[in-house]
């Protein structure tokens, strides 16, 4: 990556994704990163090197040195223990024990070096490790709150969203930005609202700008706070999951309400890897029922499966369907 | 020169009286029939269907009813559908199914009670498939309002007809995820829609049309409109083919 094109530095890119960056260099890096192809993937080798680093365990030295020399090593512990005698001697003996020391620690060094050069080399056919853990929540948040509105908005019509409440993802979750009036409610959801069983379930570059209908806003829209209050409480996934569970267990979460909707037709979220903003349409919400009740997913119908809710703790069913345009009225590509 | 000192000048002008008054006459009588006249072809323009049209005219041939019925939904759903055909006593089972989805070809007296001028149009054809959710609702509601058009009741003693049936509890709540197929592009809805557009219907507890953003500049969503006396509201959101896999034009 050269300075000449780039305006972070690999160091930079790396104390950026450790959250180590202060809030004006953190703002220029995510800002840089969401256009920057190059650096996205840059990013993902220094995501897939963190993982292997953080799952890397040492073993005790007993286990890699010699019988011989442990009980060598054991025998002069003692005695220095016992007498903390101090000969030239002794000290050889003891630089010593340091060099197989350092070759020990030098042939790991090289399995470790081995093993991320042959990860590195597979890593554009693993996408299960492109985004494994949550760095900080920095690249998720926008840094320009405007945009944010307008991200939020361009999921629906203006005619529905000039009305609604907006939501905004602030460094304590979600706060409104904009008071509604017709009981809608647009939010920009991050990449934890994905299935748990996601790739991508920690990917910062994800935007899902929607809008809620009112029944929705009453009774999906708690899901997306609860998701978003867990994950910065720093919860692994299975206690969201064993959490959300518990939620709907206890009626604390609301099943679907009859008519609950949203509208996606924003040309500018950002879905996924695989689909980018994919094409705009609408998402119903249904209290848990089989796919085939819907016709979803067969031949020529228009309904799909969407896959959010699916296996998860929500007992929740929900659908799309594609429309044809987006929120600005334009025409969408077929689908 | 005095009129009344010329005879012959005098006769004239007599004669000339007459026949501008025989003239004025035709033309009073004319502008009364032809205004007596216009307010008739209004009226039949606004409402070219005032009553039930004879049965025959509602009925079809059963195999193209079965056929028209089917291609509400795409055959990947339709082929295992149950499927109703309107006969003289009303619907029956056609076809048995097994995916618990119903299809049917509805008949006009299907249409809203109010703002309705072809409530009894003999050549509308409505086909269109329900959801399993759907069809435990709809599907006894097509029963009830096609028995009452089959006894001879106008609009108005349908609306109370119907209504009574509702308050018996002749008509389950709607399931909250009831919705149908309407993606035939052999139907024809409106003598000025035609085949209409395909498009999905869902239907929800009475609510505003506000609540799904329905009828507002750009939205996908239409309809919502109340059915008064059916607790119902039904939301429509055309898609972009026909059952048959096809592309329909853009809406």
């Amino acid at each position: 990556m050269s300075t000449n094109i780039h305006p972070i530095e690999p160091e930079e890119l790396m104390a950026y994704l450790d959250g180590e960056l202060p809030g004006d260099q953190a703002i220029e890096a995510l800002s840089h990163l969401e256009l920057c192809t190059e650096c996205q993937a840059l990013a993902a080798d220094f995501r897939g090197v963190s993982q292997e680093l953080m799952a890397w365990e040492v073993e005790s030295p007993e286990a890699g040195i010699p019988a011989k020399i442990n009980a060598a090593l054991g025998e002069r512990l003692q005695k220095s223990e016992a007498g903390k005698v101090s000969s030239p001697r002794l000290k050889n003996r003891v630089m010593t024990s340091r060099w197989v020391w350092a070759g020990a620690l030098a042939i790991v060094c090289v399995a470790v070096g081995l093993k991320l050069t042959l990860t590195s080399r597979n890593r554009s056919d693993d996408r299960s490790t492109a985004y494994p853990r949550m760095a900080s929540i920095e690249p998720y948040l926008m840094p320009d709150r405007n945009a944010e509105i307008a991200l939020a908005r361009s999921a629906a019509p203006e005619s529905i969203s000039s009305g609604a409440k907006i939501l905004v993802l602030g460094w304590r979750g979600y706060e409104t930005a904009v008071e509604g009036k017709n009981g809608f409610v647009c939010v920009v959801e991050r990449s934890w609202m994905n299935p748990f069983n996601s790739t991508e379930f920690w990917s910062p570059k994800v935007r899902v700008p929607l809008c809620f209908n009112p029944a929705a806003a009453r009774s999906i829209l708690p899901l997306t706070f609860k998701r978003t209050e867990m994950v910065l409480a720093g919860m692994s996934k299975a206690q969201m999951f064993d959490s959300i569970k518990a939620g709907f267990d206890n009626k604390e979460l609301p099943a679907p309400g009859p008519g609950a909707m949203s509208y996606m037709m924003s040309r500018g979220g950002y879905l996924n890897d695989a689909l980018g903003h994919y094409v705009p349409h609408l998402m119903f919400y249904v209290p848990l029922t089989d796919k085939a009740s819907w016709g979803a997913d067969l031949p020529d119908s228009p309904v799909t499966l969407n896959p959010q809710f699916r296996d998860g703790p929500e007992p929740i069913t929900e659908f799309t369907i594609p429309v044809g345009k987006w929120s600005d009225g334009t025409a969408a590509p077929v689908m | 020169m005095a009129s009344d000192q010329n005879p012959y000048l005098s006769e004239r002008l007599s004669m000339n009286q007459k026949t501008i008054q025989t003239i004025a006459l035709a033309t009073v009588m004319l502008v009364a029939v032809l205004c007596a006249a216009r307010p008739r072809r209004a009226q039949d323009a606004k409402n070219p269907y005032p009553s039930m049209a004879p049965l025959d005219q509602y009925l079809m041939d059963r195999n193209d009813e079965i056929a028209l019925a089917r291609s509400a939904a795409p055959p990947s759903i339709a082929k295992d559908a149950t499927v109703l055909v309107f006969g003289k006593d009303g619907y029956e089972t056609a076809v048995k199914g097994t995916n618990a989805f119903v299809c049917n070809v509805d008949r006009s007296w299907m249409d809203r009670f109010d703002n309705s001028p072809e409530f009894w149009n003999p050549k509308r054809r409505g086909p269109v498939c329900y959801n399993p959710q759907a069809a435990k609702t709809i599907v006894p509601l097509v029963m009830i309002r096609t028995r009452l058009a089959l006894a001879g009741k106008s609009k108005a003693e349908m609306k109370e007809g119907l209504k009574a049936a509702i308050e018996r509890g002749e008509l389950p709540a709607i399931e909250p995820s009831g919705m149908s197929f309407m993606l035939s592009k052999q139907g024809c809805l409106y003598d000025h829609v035609g085949p209409c557009f395909p498009h999905l219907m869902f239907y929800v507890p009475p609510k505003d049309a506000e609540t799904w953003g329905a009828n507002l500049p750009n939205s996908p969503v239409l309809g919502g409109s109340p059915r008064d006396p059916e607790p119902i509201s039904i939301f429509i959101v055309p898609v972009g083919q026909w059952s048959d896999g096809t592309d329909a034009p853009s809406k």
